[in-house]
């Protein structure tokens, strides 16, 4: 086989975070290449740099044996590369035929008006080449499935020419049968001579699927195994994922649970999205969740917090059924959640520091509708001591604090509301490692004086790190619950991948 | 690195950080441009412009649009657009000379006018909220229901008012001070407080910075956008009632332009289209400047409808350079 593809020596840092490190990457034409690793292994990033999204710090990219220089996604596109991205890049309004001549439009002489028979007809051309006999390609794309919308995309890079297919958690919209036949198609484009670049969670998928794997970890390249007989294990790509040892930057565990029950959890349900959850969360308690992004987790906690409906089961909030149907009844009984994603559920980026911290709090620093800005003052001055939050401005805009920071903030507009059982959704995501330790040493601080606290994550490691109890959810559903005592790496990650 | 910019702004002398705050205010760029105005339009037109009876003379001018404007400010902050407040202004009015002509108490038909454009505005609040339409969509529509209300009150005329009350609020004085900009700096007033120190300004500001967050703060969005309208319509019905005592009469087409041109102040003043950012102050400076502009023309002799034609160029030209400004300082 012949290399299309060689990436050599990547590096790329963002600040705070080096998010790749001298990484070679190689993929030949007619291969599949499966491209795994754990959330924020870099392997988006790499991808990025493949298509020209991001411009390396180092390193270089060869395309056929010479060196390519790609500073453009436009660049990519013209090497015949397509990244096939988990949000696709197509006009809803507009039909398929003009979404995949969208920007090329063929035009007749003369007049140069839109020559849409011919378009159609190459259109349809090529969506048949990929096995859709009789579709339609005057059909608009909003009323397209997920699966038919991907097609059009695999389309349109056909069209394109690509020789290089990125294709990134293509899966995770599909259902089975929709994946296989994906897979098939995969297949076919293989024999064609493309090279396909398959990212994926599933790990079943990828050794079925891939003649190479490559993994990476915490911004390196770990391994690149053959899999031309589907022969590796599941075991062996775990391994290779997670295998490293606890950072030291964890906490002294000194907390102990009460035994007093906060939070109990009976056979929770929303359809499509979880069912049959229950758990009970104790005093002085940290309880992990883990499972992958998509798996339910986030949604559970909305419904905890009173901001997703659910069909069936019942929240015991101590011990008394939880009646709680908005934030407002949420905080009033000792609930308080730290979103998933800061910058969009979390924080009211053009106010300020104290603006936020203050936000679900006013209702105890007004009389008669005025804020008192004093007593304001003195509470977020606290707040701002007790997460050393820098800078330490208050009157500072909010978008203008790093990620770290921003995240804090969003921890300290919940503790003034002073919650008996605290949720951390991902509370550690995108910001850098000094930052992280100080928001472990919080919550381990936070669980010493009693509270009930929810660790929600798909980092393994801080779930290890911190947690007294692990409950895994895939799918929606509890697929495991282990002590602390029993919780490795691999069990966990067995049980998130719903085996 | 962020705590060496902490302290490098700590080093700076006093003036220098002064000088930069305000440099960096929409506020006072529009300060020193009405200022400039005043002192070209002084020179140019020594006896005419500079007079006490002008510059009150302006004031006035601009005080029925600065007052709608003051709540078209506080909903265009909670991410929202009123395009129904120059009818709305309209229909007070209407409805109150409507009843002093059928014999209703003068007092008692201004309470009717003003509660009739505060239901107006609930009206488009309930909708905004309950219906989940883009509040352009539902306040086009609220605008286009309370004219026709208003043309089928009067079928299409203006009906005269001669009550005294009624005509102060629109030609009184207070010694040299117009009764219509007292009432626009008091609403001014009201709404800086509101804005600034209340925690329904504070909401209105969140839910239009990050609905979403506000949501998940606790804050109730629904309630607090019904409220806004709510006041916004209020806010209409007084301008309403000194319209009236202004002509005379309460006139159907009196409102016609005020929804655009305090949607002008407001973005002239520095708030943000998108929500979540603007000042009360900002209106009313951008109201003034607009007025000073044609009141200046005026006396230029430059036709009417060439103000117009400047009013556009000031829009685009104020907004335009804020961005630019903007632009270079990332």
């Amino acid at each position: 086989m012949e290399l299309i593809l060689a990436m050599r020596g990547i590096s790329m840092s963002f600040p705070g975070v080096r998010a790749l490190n001298k990484v070679d990457f190689e993929v030949a034409g007619g291969e599949i290449h499966g491209l795994i690793g754990e959330n924020g292994a870099g392997k988006s990033t790499l991808i990025k740099i493949l298509g020209g999204a991001y411009l390396p710090d180092d390193g270089h990219i060869e395309l056929d044996g010479r060196p390519a220089h790609i500073h453009s996604p436009r660049d990519a596109l013209h090497r015949g590369i397509s990244i096939i991205y988990q949000e696709f890049n197509l006009v809803p309004a507009l039909s398929v035929a003009e979404n995949i001549f969208l920007g090329k439009e063929l035009v007749r002489p003369g007049l140069r008006s839109l020559n849409r028979r011919a378009m159609l007809g190459r259109s349809q051309a090529t969506i048949e080449r990929l096995g859709m006999k009789g579709f339609d390609c005057r059909r608009l794309v909003r009323s397209l499935s997920v699966a038919q919308q991907q097609m059009v995309e695999i389309g349109k890079a056909l069209f394109n020419d690509a020789r290089i297919l990125v294709m990134d958690e293509p899966t995770s919209v599909l259902s089975q049968k929709e994946s296989e036949t994906l897979f098939a198609l995969m297949r076919g484009l293989k024999e064609q001579g493309i090279a396909i670049i398959f990212i994926s969670h599933r790990l079943d998928e990828v050794i079925a699927l891939c003649d190479r794997i490559t993994v990476l970890r915490d911004g390196d390249r770990v391994a690149t195994l053959d899999n031309g007989r589907h022969e590796v294990t599941k075991d062996e790509l775990v391994h290779h994922m997670v295998g490293r040892v606890l950072q030291d930057y964890y906490p002294q565990r000194q907390h102990a649970p009460t035994g007093e029950k906060l939070l109990e959890v009976r056979g929770l349900g929303a359809p499509g999205l979880f069912r049959e959850v229950s758990f009970a969360l104790h005093g002085g308690e940290i309880l992990g969740f883990y499972g992958l992004v998509g798996s339910g987790r986030t949604e559970i906690m909305k419904a905890l917090f009173g901001t997703l409906e659910y069909a069936e089961g019942e929240i015991l909030v101590a011990g008394r059924p939880s009646e709680v149907r908005s934030v407002r009844q949420a905080r009033d009984a000792g609930l308080a959640l730290v979103p998933e994603d800061r910058k969009r559920e979390g924080l009211v980026l053009a106010m300020s520091l104290a603006d936020n911290i203050a936000l679900p709090n006013l209702d105890k620093l007004h009389s008669a509708g005025t804020i008192h800005f004093r007593r304001r003052k003195g509470l977020v001055a606290g707040y701002i001591e007790e997460l050393s939050i820098r800078p330490p401005l208050p009157n500072r805009q909010m978008r203008d604090f790093s990620g770290g920071n921003q995240q804090k903030a969003v921890i300290a507009k919940w503790l003034a509301a002073k919650p008996k059982i605290m949720i951390f959704d991902e509370p550690t995501r995108g910001i850098d490692v000094g930052a992280k330790a100080e928001i472990y040493h919080l919550i381990e601080r936070l669980a010493q004086t009693g509270v009930g606290i929810i660790f929600v994550s798909s980092e393994l490691m801080e779930i290890i790190g911190m947690c007294d109890r692990v409950i895994v959810i895939h799918e929606g559903r509890v697929t495991g619950e282990f002590d602390r005592s029993v919780a490795t790496q691999e069990r966990l990650m067995q049980a998130a991948a719903g085996f | 690195m962020e705590t060496d910019v902490t302290t490098s702004e700590r080093r700076k002398p006093l003036a220098g950080r002064i000088a930069r705050v305000l440099i960096g205010q929409r506020e006072s760029g529009l300060f020193l441009l009405i200022l400039l105005l005043l002192v070209v339009l002084s020179i140019a037109r020594p006896t005419t412009f500079f007079s006490t009876e002008n510059l009150f003379n302006i004031l006035k001018q601009v005080s029925l649009v600065t007052i709608v404007a003051v709540g078209q400010t506080l909903v265009m902050v909670s991410g929202g657009i009123d395009l129904s407040v120059g009818f709305n202004l309209g229909l007070s009015g209407v409805l109150l000379a409507f009843f002093i002509q059928a014999g209703v108490n003068p007092v008692a038909a201004v309470v009717i006018g003003v509660i009739a454009s505060v239901l107006a505005g609930l009206l488009n609040g309930v909708f905004v909220t309950k219906l989940r339409l883009p509040p352009f969509i539902i306040t086009l529509g609220v605008a286009k229901i309370v004219r026709g209300v208003m043309y089928v009150v009067t079928r299409g005329y203006p009906i005269p008012v001669y009550t005294k009350f009624i005509i102060w609020f629109g030609n009184g004085y207070f010694g040299p001070v117009p009764v219509p900009t007292v009432f626009m700096l008091l609403i001014v007033a009201v709404g800086m407080y509101i804005l600034l120190a209340t925690v329904f300004g504070n909401h209105l500001r969140a839910i239009g910075g990050n609905e979403l967050a506000a949501r998940l703060s606790g804050i109730s969005i629904d309630a607090n956008k019904i409220y806004i309208y709510a006041l916004t319509g209020l806010l209409c019905g007084i301008a309403g009632v000194i319209m009236v005592g202004r002509v005379n009469a309460g006139n159907p087409n009196s409102g016609l332009n005020f929804d655009l041109d305090s949607i002008a102040a407001t973005i002239i003043g520095g708030t943000s289209l998108a929500g979540g950012e603007g000042t009360v102050l900002g209106t009313l400076l951008g109201a003034l400047l607009l007025g000073v502009i044609a009141n200046g023309l005026v006396l230029l002799n430059v036709s009417m409808y060439w103000q117009t034609i400047v009013a556009g160029v000031i829009i685009i030209g104020v907004c335009a350079l804020d961005t630019l400004t903007h632009a270079r300082r990332k």
